[in-house]
């Protein structure tokens, strides 16, 4: 021990003169420090020692303030890091609120974070996606004003994608503190650019067409229109790739009325609607399509990396027989009978296959709008049944419908 | 979870063993030991140390200067919360008392003694053949 002119001081000055801690954080370790070695002094002199000796023995045991000062300063140094990241992880959480929100509020006109609609945009002329467009229970995050809404994020996208790489950074540094948080900042965000992606539509139905070979030999021509589906292909499960569903198309896909609307690398890949397509598959599942008339996608091309579906108007000068096994859609229903407060149902129905010498035709599309989509799985045709007179009263047999929402089933039903 | 992750840290304590206790035993358990005493009650650093000396009976005597580092440390971490009290006679002193987070981990950190200890002394214990 080490008497000298009051070592109490001595040691509370050592600390003092320690500048790694802030001032507030520094008065506070004097403060506190000095009164546990006026106790331990005081205890000391109860003992019997002189007040110098007492104070050198209490100095002794605590130890170096070297040491005492080096733990709280490195203790400092992570809380100061601790709150850098607090801080960095919050201005990203805001950057993300506002490009999150800037993706939801794009589909608003005029809103100074969205890009108006061109002069060549055009609302789609189909009832169909119109009331596809417009039904809450279709989209995860939309409120479309008008069917059709050109929709872009502006700076949304580009400010959305910066932030995400530095809270990205971020997690990756500092583990999990906001990591849920996170979750639903992507979520929204991914949600906002999903639905950018699946809204956008181009222009009015126009004429012109491709054939496509028949798989059922043959030739199936096309009504004056085709649809051309855009697809995020990478962004396709190669499920989906091998059999498109409505949820796919909403999700990954824009439509084009028209190859013209196509823009970009799939323009030169489609000029004027004349271009060699390679046929990817004859989907099982068709689709309900953007027409006037009754209609379905009749096949799936890939353009590039573009995934390009025709559209195949009826009524069909030699339409395939109804096959058992594969599933088509039509929209050759009266919106009237089905449609429930202006929602779009979607209506399953069991259509059989054509029976020997029987018609193979659906009704004509005359009078029937879009509007409402039929998916119907073909059936075997029963054995021992009469030849049907009627195409909507024996072919086509509804078994079930609902509105595209949860617990509405994916799949049509099973046919006995 | 609150325990173990603070607990885990390096834990720098200077401790005087008295004879029946080896320094090194008691090293990393600094922390325990602190959030039981404030588990009787809150009190300031010289209080905190005073209760480990008495309640140790003298067998393991704290450096008192790494008390306070590893009382901040406990403060930042949630599980101890501190508030300036005056005193009747002499400085104000900062109060230390236990929070919600900090019984928690006392009580996962005793039951990971209760078992620490129980398979010392068994591995110790002479085999019975």
């Amino acid at each position: 021990v080490t008497i000298g002119a009051d070592p109490i001081a001595a040691y509370l000055d050592s600390l003092r003169r320690d500048r790694r801690l802030p001032r507030r954080r520094r008065r506070r370790v004097v403060a506190e420090i000095e009164a546990h070695l006026r106790d331990l002094a005081a205890e000391a002199e109860a003992r019997g020692l002189p007040p110098a000796e007492a104070a050198a023995w209490a100095v002794s045991q605590f130890g170096e303030g070297q040491l005492v000062a080096d733990q709280l300063a490195e203790l400092h140094h992570h809380r100061g890091r601790r709150a850098s990241q607090l801080l960095a992880v919050s201005v990203s959480v805001a950057g993300m609120v506002l490009a999150a929100t800037a993706g939801l509020l794009g589909v608003r006109d005029g809103h100074p974070l969205t890009q108006l609609p061109s002069a060549q945009a055009a609302f789609i002329h189909s009832p169909t996606l119109a009331k596809i467009a417009t039904t809450p229970a279709y989209w995860s995050c939309q409120n479309l004003k008008e069917p059709g809404e050109m929709v872009n994020p502006g700076f949304a996208g580009p400010v959305g994608c910066t932030v995400t790489v530095q809270f990205q950074q971020v997690r990756s540094q500092r583990g999990t503190v906001f990591e849920q948080m996170l979750k639903v900042f992507e979520f929204v965000f991914s949600s906002a650019n999903r639905r950018r992606l699946t809204v956008r539509v181009f222009g009015p139905l126009a004429s012109g067409g491709v054939q496509a070979g028949n798989p059922n030999g043959g030739v199936y021509p096309h009504y004056g229109q085709q649809l051309a589906v855009r697809c995020l292909q990478s962004k396709l499960p190669a499920a989906a790739v091998r059999s498109l569903t409505v949820s796919d198309l909403r999700r990954y896909c824009t439509i084009a009325t028209t190859p013209k609307a196509l823009s970009g690398p799939q323009r030169k890949q489609l000029p004027g609607g004349r271009v060699v397509l390679r046929l990817l598959h004859w989907p099982k599942t068709v689709f309900v399509s953007a027409g006037a008339g009754c209609s379905e996608i009749s096949a799936v091309f890939s353009v590039n990396r573009t995934v390009v579906a025709s559209l195949l108007e009826w009524p069909d000068p030699a339409p395939p027989p109804l096959t058992a096994g594969t599933h088509v859609v039509s929209t050759c229903v009266y919106p009237g009978d089905f449609a429930i407060d202006g929602a779009v149902p979607v209506i399953r129905v069991v259509a059989v296959a054509s029976p020997p010498g029987g018609p193979t035709q659906p009704p004509d599309a005359v009078g029937m709008a879009a509007g409402i989509s039929l998916v119907y799985r073909v059936a075997p045709y029963p054995a021992n049944q009469a030849h049907p007179t009627s195409w909507r009263a024996t072919y086509v047999r509804m078994v079930s419908w609902c509105i595209r929402a949860p617990g509405c089933p994916t799949n049509p039903p099973s046919v006995r | 979870v609150i325990g173990s992750r603070y607990l885990v840290r390096r834990c720098r304590v200077s401790v005087v063993a008295t004879g029946r206790v080896s320094g090194d035993v008691l090293r990393g358990h600094l922390d325990l030991l602190v959030l039981a005493v404030l588990d009787e009650g809150g009190g300031h650093g010289y209080e905190i140390a005073q209760r480990l000396r008495e309640r140790s009976e003298g067998v393991f005597d704290v450096g008192e200067g790494t008390l306070y580092p590893l009382l901040h440390r406990l403060e930042r971490d949630h599980v101890v919360a501190s508030r300036w009290q005056e005193g009747t006679a002499g400085p104000r002193r900062r109060v230390y008392r236990l929070t919600g987070a900090g019984q928690e981990a006392l009580a996962a950190r005793r039951g990971e003694w209760a078992v620490l200890t129980q398979s010392v002394e068994r591995v110790l214990r002479p085999a019975t053949s």
